[in-house]
């Protein structure tokens, strides 16, 4: 369970990013945080990932405060899916993808588990066929799958995907979200900050919403996404209708 | 072709080129008396009252040895440096130079000879502002509570700005009929200085340091993936890099400190490297050592076999640097595809 409690922050003195930002998460959500450009999406992700200090608050990943543990420890518990990430040295698929199993082995070449670890998060993801190319020759959304082959192989529980589907077309962003929605099924917790509500609904699972640094609602998606939630996030109008299956 | 299997070539090849070189020179010497030679050393024979033995002996051991061994030890610190260098601040652009610490490198040293008669002085005086040129760097990237890549890179261009105004001022100073020449010379980089001595104090420091940095290929991969990238997958991106920076610092004066200033090799020899071997740090390190180390030797070995009288190493490596790599960018496509 991860616990966010009362988290506010600064970049500089007097203008709050984040303010008195808490909410729950139970093990195995889909958890969507919805919101404006700026709203303070990004650096929340980063403070429960431990990669920033908050002003104030904590949060805690089953009763264990984030940003206590060193970041072997981190790694183990959490993993990250950055968006539109580059590298600017042409990797093979496969090294990228192993990187994800060096979490407290450092010093340690990768051993065989390692390496079918690595094999099977390209094979759950149906990319084993990239495997021997160079990472930075691949299309946006080819990139995007390795990195969660490669958060697939680091085993941890927690992901936490920025902006999942920028950059992809609108195939390979439902092919995506499918993904998401099967691992979801092996009780892995989903935090994913997002700008496209009707992902949201797809998603299913639980929304928070997110306006100015502070939660506008919380909940499950059919609770807190409504229109008029939504007209106070984005200031138009949306109107739910449902989908003929 | 396997990645192990092109390391343990180019060991062999690097075994193989530092043994012609024993026998390239322009002293004379066959096998067999090198054999005789060394086997009398071996048992311990005493070989004072035979004159071409012991005439062999101390060019071999005193003038060859040392310099071979330098030129190996400045050729994989100085490439193994740019390999970190280049994977740290995630930028194929950089080399040594960019911290800073050639120039504070180069300014030492001639400061020391400004100040000093003794050789000794001279090389601790290099080292010292070499360390203290990255040091400044990092103290600069500091200022702003950072260790992002940006503000260190700023960093070390004005700290090297720095001590390349002070350099510039020494040799305002220095007399021209000898301090200044003396100083040019250097800065042009050449092996005729390393001695044994040079080569124990500097050398194998460097040597054992180079070796261990080639173990720092997995987190240098994950830390060039990027800052947050890294830290989520269990590396303390920002004392990595840190402490990355400093043991490259460290081999890089020790460099300067055996061989002057030559350029090229920290820049080059790691794309040369990459091209053979691909961008994976885990072998790239040790490759780019290697390759380092057979590169300066074969430039050394030129310099002092071709030309009759001592043609600085900084020159060399540049010149025949050129038509190395456009050979080998015309024949590897790895790397860069």
């Amino acid at each position: 369970m991860i616990n966010v409690d009362n988290i506010s922050y600064s970049y500089s003195a007097g203008r709050d990013v984040l303010k008195n930002v808490s909410f729950k998460i139970n093990g195995g959500d889909i958890v969507s945080i919805l919101g404006p450009n700026g709203c303070g999406k990004s650096t929340l992700m980063k403070i429960m990932m431990g990669l920033i200090k908050p002003k104030s608050g904590k949060v805690e990943i089953d009763g264990r405060s984030v940003h206590a543990m060193n970041r072997a420890e981190a790694a183990r518990v959490l993993c990250y899916v950055p968006q539109n990430h580059i590298s600017v040295f042409p990797y093979l698929v496969r090294d990228v993808v192993l990187m994800g199993t060096s979490a407290g082995k450092m010093w340690s070449s990768y051993g065989k588990h390692d390496f079918l670890q690595a094999e099977e998060s390209l094979e759950a993801l149906k990319i084993s066929h990239l495997a021997d190319r160079a990472y930075s020759a691949l299309s946006g959304g080819e990139r995007q799958l390795v990195l969660v082959a490669r958060a697939i192989a680091q085993k941890s529980k927690i992901f936490f995907i920025d902006e999942p589907v920028s950059g992809l077309d609108y195939g390979n962003q439902y092919r995506l979200m499918d993904q998401i929605l099967e691992l979801s099924k092996n009780k892995l917790t989903f935090i994913i900050t997002t700008h496209h509500p009707d992902h949201v609904f797809y998603l299913s699972g639980r929304a928070v919403l997110m306006k100015n640094g502070s939660v506008l609602k919380c909940g499950s998606v059919e609770e807190a996404v409504t229109s008029e939630s939504l007209y106070e996030l984005y200031g138009r109008y949306i109107k739910k209708c449902g989908l003929a299956s | 072709m396997n990645r192990r299997l092109i390391i343990i070539i180019s060991l062999a090849v690097l075994l193989i080129s530092a043994a012609f070189a024993f026998c390239a020179g322009r002293y004379e010497m066959n096998a067999g008396e090198v054999f005789e030679m060394l086997s009398a050393v071996i048992s311990g024979k005493d070989i004072s009252d035979n004159a071409s033995l012991s005439n062999l002996k101390l060019v071999i051991f005193e003038i060859r040895l040392p310099r071979i061994a330098a030129a190996l030890f400045v050729g994989s610190s100085l490439a193994i440096a740019g390999a970190l260098m280049q994977g740290v601040f995630v930028n194929p652009l950089v080399s040594p130079k960019i911290m800073g610490v050639l120039s504070g490198a180069s300014f030492g040293a001639a400061l020391g000879m400004l100040c000093f008669t003794s050789w000794v002085f001279v090389q601790l005086s290099s080292f010292a502002f070499g360390m203290l040129g990255a040091l400044l760097a990092l103290l600069i990237s500091r200022i702003y509570k950072s260790t992002s890549v940006l503000l260190l890179v700023l960093g070390g261009m004005i700290s090297g700005a720095f001590f390349d105004a002070l350099l510039s001022f020494v040799k305002l100073v220095a007399d021209p009929n000898d301090q200044l020449a003396a100083i040019i010379f250097w800065l042009m980089g050449s092996l005729a200085i390393a001695d044994n001595a040079t080569v124990l104090f500097a050398g194998i420091p460097a040597f054992i340091v180079t070796v261990g940095l080639c173990f720092f290929g997995k987190a240098l991969n994950v830390l060039s993936m990027g800052d947050d990238e890294a830290m989520t997958m269990g590396l303390n991106a920002g004392r990595m890099r840190i402490i990355i920076l400093l043991l490259a610092t460290f081999v890089s004066s020790l460099a300067v400190v055996m061989a002057g200033n030559i350029g090229w090799v920290g820049l080059i020899i790691p794309h040369i490297a990459r091209m053979t071997i691909g961008p994976d740090n885990r072998y790239l390190l040790p490759l780019s050592a290697i390759f380092g180390g057979i590169f300066l030797l074969a430039a050394d070995t030129v310099t002092r076999t071709v030309f009759t009288s001592e043609i600085p190493l900084g020159i060399i490596t540049s010149i025949i640097g050129l038509p190395v790599f456009a050979f080998i960018l015309k024949n590897t496509h790895k790397g860069w595809k």
